[in-house]
């Protein structure tokens, strides 16, 4: 049943007229291909059999582990889309890092390479990396028509991200919801800044509506993680709601769910998330706030939609977040995003 | 002497936490050297009243004292034997718990780090970059690495050598790897007859890659994104 919403979505996004739109002639899909030059006669055989290009990886990356960004980026235009799933990957690179590794300085290592990963690709160097591949062949290789190449995004907020992991590396410490909540800006905020400069826009309002919605998602990412982060002997919730509401830490490593008054801390910090949501729908609909702000914007925007509906579904199971029924993927998300999208409206 | 007082400390601490336990509750000892005591600490005697064990009987004479009848069924019934031949017989009917190891082999944790191997992206393309991530972190310096650029530009090892003589499998070069492409598999059985056979070069880890690439695939998986 899934699947099927899921191809009614990515048909109803075919369909529409504007999302026809491609550049004339650039057949973006296939003018990828990732292996330019296979190592030997086997090596050749078997790219042959599968085309699978740079692109492609990426946008598997971003299904597989990211299925709500995922539905998002099927509703971009078309010709902007691949640069969304290159932009998404990147983002779920740098995020899976600190998993993938047990000491903090092999993470650091790893965040250095993307640090230069990004400088040499906004050389035109990329390293033969499928997301850097995948990143020089979207957003940075639209030609402005004069044989210069411009890039559709800067390096400066992938760079903020990098260095926002990096200092994620330690194990997380958040002393008051302020720290918390400039971490995720720092951290989900800036991704959608990214997306909003690939879809051309560049306007401080557009911005600040972002980063609202960045930091709900991100609030949201982290209150969905705490059971992980929990079994991890991490949590990010803020010390100083866990302290009013009488949560030790110990306490909510060793006893989880049953650990008394973690429900009123997850109120907490789902009550600023849900404000940031609300104070995003209000900016939307406000013209003092939307200052040319283009109603395709909207579409970067999309991540409200999945966070307002987890904030809801965890209002229905009494903010407990390690409850199982949390962990199911919404039946109707891919409606209500499409939904969303077409009537450029948050709800 | 020692088991007494220990069993009597065991008693004290018992009381003090939950009160003095009353004369009913009172532990009955099992078997035959318990039940001995038992029965003698059953006299009525004020002075032996507040012994709760008396020393385990010393010969023979004192468990015919004890129970006479009692001794002698289990004398001849041989019960002990019995009751060790019955655990004997259940386990009979279980299934065995070794395995027959070249032909069996037991379950592996997805995190084993066995040998190692470079892989493949599904174009065919490897995955390695030479960007020397995993020869820097390798604490016993197992890793050497030689790279020049491709004619198309791109960027290659010429050269990738894992002494597996030095290599502590710590996983550290997986960790480092930011293309997945140096793994530790789950493979452990790579012994060789010689040690020039286990000095690894590219084609060999490269071949160990093709060899194992569904299960490292499977391996690698991680569920979501957390941060």
């Amino acid at each position: 049943m899934f699947a099927r919403a899921n191809n009614a979505v990515r048909i109803a996004a075919v369909f529409r007229p504007r999302a026809q739109v491609a550049i004339a002639g650039q057949p973006v899909w296939r003018a990828c291909a990732y292996s330019t030059a296979p190592a030997s006669a086997a090596d050749t055989a078997t790219a042959a059999k599968s085309p699978l290009s740079a692109i492609q990886y990426c946008r598997d990356l971003v299904r597989k582990y990211d299925h709500e960004h995922y539905l998002c980026g099927l509703l971009y235009p078309a010709h902007l889309r691949n640069g969304y799933w290159a932009l998404r990957a990147f983002f779920i690179e740098l995020s899976a890092v600190r998993e993938a590794v047990s000491d903090p300085r092999i993470g650091q290592m790893r965040l250095q390479f993307w640090r230069d990963a990004v400088d040499s690709t906004f050389k035109g160097h990329p390293p033969q990396h499928p997301v850097t591949v995948a990143l020089s062949q979207t957003v940075l290789a639209h030609s402005t028509g004069e044989g210069a190449v411009r890039p559709l995004v800067s390096s400066s907020w992938m760079k903020r991200i990098i260095n926002e992991r990096e200092k994620d590396m330690e194990d997380p410490y958040h002393a008051t919801m302020e720290s918390l909540e400039a971490y995720v800006e720092a951290a989900h905020a800036s991704a959608m800044y990214l997306q909003l400069e690939l879809l051309g826009v560049r306007s401080v309002s557009a911005d600040h509506i972002a980063s609202h919605i960045g930091k709900a998602y991100g609030l949201v990412t982290l209150l969905r993680a705490t059971p992980f982060h929990a079994s991890k002997r991490r949590t990010y919730l803020p010390a100083a709601l866990l302290a009013e509401h009488g949560v030790s830490q110990e306490d909510l490593f060793r006893n989880g769910p049953t650990a008394e008054g973690l429900h009123d801390v997850v109120y907490d910090v789902a009550s600023v998330a849900h404000r940031h949501l609300e104070v995003a729908k209000d900016h939307w609909v406000d013209d003092r706030h939307r200052k040319d702000v283009p109603s395709h914007a909207f579409t970067a925007m999309l991540a409200a939609i999945p966070a307002r509906t987890y904030l809801d579904r965890l209002q229905q199971v009494h903010f407990n977040v390690f409850d199982p029924k949390l962990t199911v993927r919404p039946w109707k998300l891919p409606w209500t995003l499409y939904m969303a999208n077409r009537r450029r409206k948050f709800s | 002497m020692a088991f007494t007082s220990r069993v009597i400390a065991t008693r004290a601490l018992q009381a003090a936490r939950f009160g003095p336990i009353p004369a009913t509750v009172r532990r009955i000892p099992s078997g035959v050297l318990g039940r001995a005591a038992l029965y003698s600490t059953s006299q009525t005697d004020g002075a032996k009243k507040d012994h709760i064990i008396t020393p385990p009987p010393t010969s023979t004479a004192d468990y015919r004292k004890a129970n006479l009848l009692d001794h002698l069924s289990h004398t001849l019934l041989i019960t002990e034997i019995m009751r060790g031949a019955w655990v004997v017989l259940e386990q009979f009917f279980r299934p065995a718990y070794t395995i027959y190891y070249p032909f069996e082999k037991n379950t592996l944790s997805p995190r084993f780090r066995g040998e190692h191997a470079l892989r493949r992206y599904p174009t065919g393309e490897e995955r390695c970059i030479a960007c020397k991530l995993c020869e820097a972190i390798c604490p016993a310096q197992a890793i050497t690495i030689e790279a020049e650029p491709r004619e198309d530009g791109s960027r290659r090892t010429t050269r990738y050598d894992i002494d597996m003589t030095k290599c502590i499998y710590c996983g550290f070069c997986q960790e480092a790897c930011p293309v997945d492409a140096i793994v530790e598999g789950p493979n452990f059985e790579f012994s060789t007859e010689s040690r020039e056979e286990l000095l690894y070069n590219k084609e060999k880890l490269l071949a160990n890659g093709d060899k194992w690439e569904t299960e490292l695939a499977a391996n690698i998986q991680a569920d979501h994104l957390y941060r």
